[in-house]
């Protein structure tokens, strides 16, 4: 009834409501946050600590805590290793061995694959792998030719060719014998030496052998949900969307005891988000950025980096048809008037290098470093547009971002840069998916240009064979000369061949201004202060964590 | 009241049928899923025995009759890029989402209630200025900022709060309060209109007359007749939080329907496209009929035939 009376009760009622909801807020402990924190930081002096026990006293080294790690992508977030796309290496790469071992800086090692030996027949058609004895699937049982067989073959059937370097699997291989239990011989039509660079990690995922009996006695389906390989980790859960935890195997032929008891990769795909979590003690390594790697590093966090890992260059589509692009000196133009320097400098944050060649980039075989960057000419650039009567030739250039978010700003650098020398640039903004189907389909490519990111894989003969071979359907380019070159590197007779073939194809496109390199950039992870970081190794995705959790 | 459900699910199915065949078409609209999920380089034949293999070379009219049959059993399809069913991949994430909608209502109703019924009491006076404020300011905040300012402050700086992912209960406070800010705003007012026209009633006067206490007279008879609108507004957004706390999900790394969604479109997923839209339109029709089912308990003056 009396209102003022009543409303004096309020404040007394709003007070009591602020002080419970504040002390709820409060008393809110980040528990597993916590003992998390806890974890990663015993886990840091862990390390340290076991090496030095080990030394001093007898006592056998177990796993202990947990790392984790987040991730901005999970990819297909499929377990099975052949079905799905490379970046999945981020996590599965715990799980199995490859076939062929690499050491850390791209070189094929007997040491630490499944083979711990390969022969090459004379006439560079058949491939025996010698099958390291006793290593051992999650389940238990031994790994043996068998299996070897059984994985490649089930790479070149219908369901599982489609993806990563499973095509280039199917296209070479002709049959694959087990000679004995633990010797296995792969068939090809024509000498193959990219195959051993496509069953290690360097490559995909088809170096990873997988169990014959289990799946067949279980069925893809439920290998894809449960898997098991021969890695130092195995599968423990999957939250879908959200996370997926392995668990140490006691003991392990190459990393020994791991050292870590859980390996957790966390799936989140906000960056903020994930430095918070790095801050708050909720994760011990970060998918960063040029943006926030900076100042994490100046606040003493530690940088877990791959230089090179990604190439942003120039795709110029249809160059065959007549029209700007196909002259060679419009080309060059383009090439001359970017200020590379300024673009990794102001738009990447320095983080990277100026490249000098896109597509077999610096951690790719058969790259030339003598090639270098194209100069920064606007002058000449200039004089070459009118030279050859290009003057205001509309050109357009599709603006998206794939990977690298950053690639929309460098459109508009090079926009302007073109516009400049007298170009006629008109900017497409587009979303990739969309885009990549009219790629497919060849509309709106005509007279047309994207910047693009492009992972840094060892051996690049896929790529270039999709984007200037005459017969693949995306093709920039149609040039006798170089498929010709394309074809001696597909059937070159060892490594060295290979690596010699792809080194003049690079010179060709440098010399042809077929491709338009830009900035090479580093895959930069951020860790917890106080990690000792390590080399993330030459593959396009996979972090290398052997070199993280192994104890040798 | 039985005929009225009976007759809301029968227009609730031809909804979802009339929807399917939207959403069918639709996402074919987005492009060919076969070129995101094999690398560039993937040869003609690998593209053409995906298509196969998904399905995706047979006529529209096939694929969508074979989508609707396998619809009227259960079978949403797999998810061409998680290669498990959809309806599973559904049945994983919609608890996710269910949880952290209910939460976020847990956290928006009391509060909105309290803020708009004092609001309406103290009409015209700095309380109800405040609450006013504090209105425009919920509405108008985006919940991304929101979600990373409350991480850094609880997260970060005061080391309170988990900043992500899913887990105990001090994993929902910060995005369900994201989630629920806007909720509160929009709530609180609406309270606060129904709550000024129902002070203003015959009974309230009567109820005054009759000596009972100003606090029976609010919270207990003009409170029940200002709930009506409410409810509505209520069910409304316990179906919005459902379906579209996409940006709350992806900056929490919630793994809830929204960001399934997101996920679906930007790998042209079709199968998980359908099975999320369905979903969502299901959430919003039974959401919505449970809302009416209430006015009817709320107001005994309304009464369905």
């Amino acid at each position: 009834m009396n209102k003022v009376t009543s409303g004096k009760r309020y404040p007394l009622l709003i007070v009591t409501l602020v002080c419970v909801i504040a002390m709820t807020l409060a008393s809110c402990s980040k528990s597993t946050t916590t003992t998390q924190t806890t974890t990663a930081k015993t886990t840091a002096v862990q390390t340290t600590s076991s090496i030095a026990t080990t030394a001093t006293t007898t006592a056998p080294p177990v796993s202990k805590g947990e790392f984790r790690i987040a991730l901005s992508s999970f990819g297909d977030e499929t377990l099975d290793p052949h079905l799905g796309a490379t970046v999945r290496a981020r996590y599965l790469d715990p799980l199995w061995d490859p076939l062929v071992g690499a050491t850390a800086d791209g070189k094929l090692d007997p040491a630490s694959g499944i083979a711990e030996k390969w022969e090459m027949s004379a006439d560079g058609k058949t491939i025996t792998f010698y099958i390291r004895k006793g290593v051992k699937f999650h389940d238990g049982t031994e790994l043996t030719a068998a299996d070897v067989k059984y994985t490649i073959e089930r790479l070149m059937t219908d369901k599982f060719s489609g993806y990563s370097y499973a095509p280039q699997v199917k296209s070479q291989v002709t049959t694959v014998d087990v000679v004995s239990t633990y010797v296995v011989a792969v068939n090809t039509k024509a000498p193959a030496p990219t195959l051993l660079y496509t069953f290690s990690n360097l490559a995909g995922a088809e170096g990873r052998v997988v169990p014959k009996a289990y799946i067949e006695r279980v069925g893809n389906e439920a290998f894809n949900k449960n898997p098991i390989g021969t890695g130092p980790y195995q599968f423990d859960s999957q939250q879908i969307g959200s996370s997926i935890k392995y668990k140490a195997v006691a003991n392990h032929w190459r990393v020994g005891v791991p050292v870590y008891q859980y390996l957790t990769f966390q799936l989140v795909p906000e960056e903020s988000t994930r430095v918070a979590m790095l801050k708050s003690g909720q994760t011990d390594l970060i998918a960063g950025s040029a943006d926030s790697a900076p100042d994490l590093l100046k606040a003493g966090y530690t940088l877990v980096s791959k230089d090179g890992a990604v190439s942003i260059g120039i795709h110029m589509y249809q160059q065959y048809d007549p029209g700007p692009l196909s002259d060679v000196r419009v080309r060059k133009a383009l090439a001359l008037s970017i200020n590379r320097t300024d673009i990794l400098q102001y738009v990447f944050g320095g983080a990277g290098k100026v490249a000098s060649s896109y597509i077999v980039g610096s951690r790719s075989l058969g790259n030339d470093p003598s090639l270098k960057p194209y100069a920064y000419d606007p002058a000449q650039a200039k004089q070459l547009i009118e030279q050859s009567g290009n003057k205001g030739a509309k050109l357009k250039l599709y603006s998206y971002a794939r990977n690298v978010k950053a690639t929309t700003k460098v459109n508009e650098v090079l926009a302007q840069s073109w516009n400049d020398i007298g170009l006629n640039i008109e900017m497409i903004p587009i979303e990739y998916g969309s885009f990549y189907d009219n790629l497919w389909q060849k509309v709106l490519l005509q007279n047309s240009m994207s910047t693009h990111d492009l992972g840094g894989t060892l051996v690049q003969t896929g790529t270039l064979n999709s984007l200037h071979k005459s017969s693949a359907k995306q093709t920039f380019t149609k040039d006798p000369v170089f498929d010709k070159m394309h074809d001696e590197a597909l059937t070159a007779s060892n490594a060295v061949a290979l690596e010699k073939k792809l080194g003049e194809i690079s010179k060709y496109i440098y010399d042809n201004y077929l491709d338009n390199p830009i900035v090479e950039i580093a895959d930069t992870f951020v860790g917890v202060k106080g990690l000792k970081p390590w080399s993330l190794g030459q593959s396009q995705y996979g972090l290398n964590l052997d070199l993280m959790y192994s104890r040798k | 009241m039985q005929r009225y459900i009976g007759r809301r699910l029968v227009q609730a199915v031809i909804v979802l049928l009339v929807m399917s065949a939207f959403v069918f078409a639709a996402s074919r609209l987005l492009g060919d899923p076969v070129t995101m999920l094999l690398p560039m380089d993937a040869p003609e034949e690998a593209r053409q025995q995906l298509r196969h293999e998904l399905g995706l070379d047979r006529p529209l009219a096939a694929q969508y009759f074979d989508f609707v049959k396998d619809l009227a059993k259960g079978d949403l399809g797999v998810s061409v890029r998680a290669r498990r069913p959809v309806a599973e991949l559904l049945r994983d994430r919609l608890p996710n989402s269910v949880r952290l909608a209910a939460f976020s209502m847990l956290f928006a109703i009391p509060i909105a209630l309290f803020l708009g019924v004092l609001s309406a009491v103290n009409r015209g006076k700095r309380l109800d200025q405040l609450s006013q404020v504090v209105a425009v300011l919920g509405q108008s905040m985006p919940a991304f900022w929101v979600g990373i300012v409350l991480i850094e402050i609880f997260s970060v700086r005061l080391d309170l709060l988990p900043a992500a992912g899913m887990g105990g209960i001090s994993n929902f406070v910060l995005p369900g309060i994201t989630l629920g800010l806007f909720a509160v705003a929009g709530l609180m007012r609406l309270i606060r209109s129904a709550m000024l026209e129902s002070l203003e009633g015959e009974y309230v006067k009567l109820a005054r007359i009759k000596g009972l206490s100003e606090r029976v007279v609010v919270w207990k008879h003009a409170l029940k007749n200002a709930l009506v609108p409410a409810i509505g507004f209520v069910a409304v957004f316990f179906a919005v939080f459902l379906t579209a706390a996409i940006t709350v999900e992806v900056v929490f790394a919630w793994p809830g329907i929204g960001r399934l969604a997101y996920e679906a479109i930007t790998y042209k997923d079709y199968p998980l496209i359908q099975g999320v839209v369905l979903l969502m339109i299901a959430a919003v029709i039974i959401v919505n009929l449970i809302a009416d089912i209430m006015y009817a308990y709320v107001d005994p003056r309304i009464r369905y035939s």
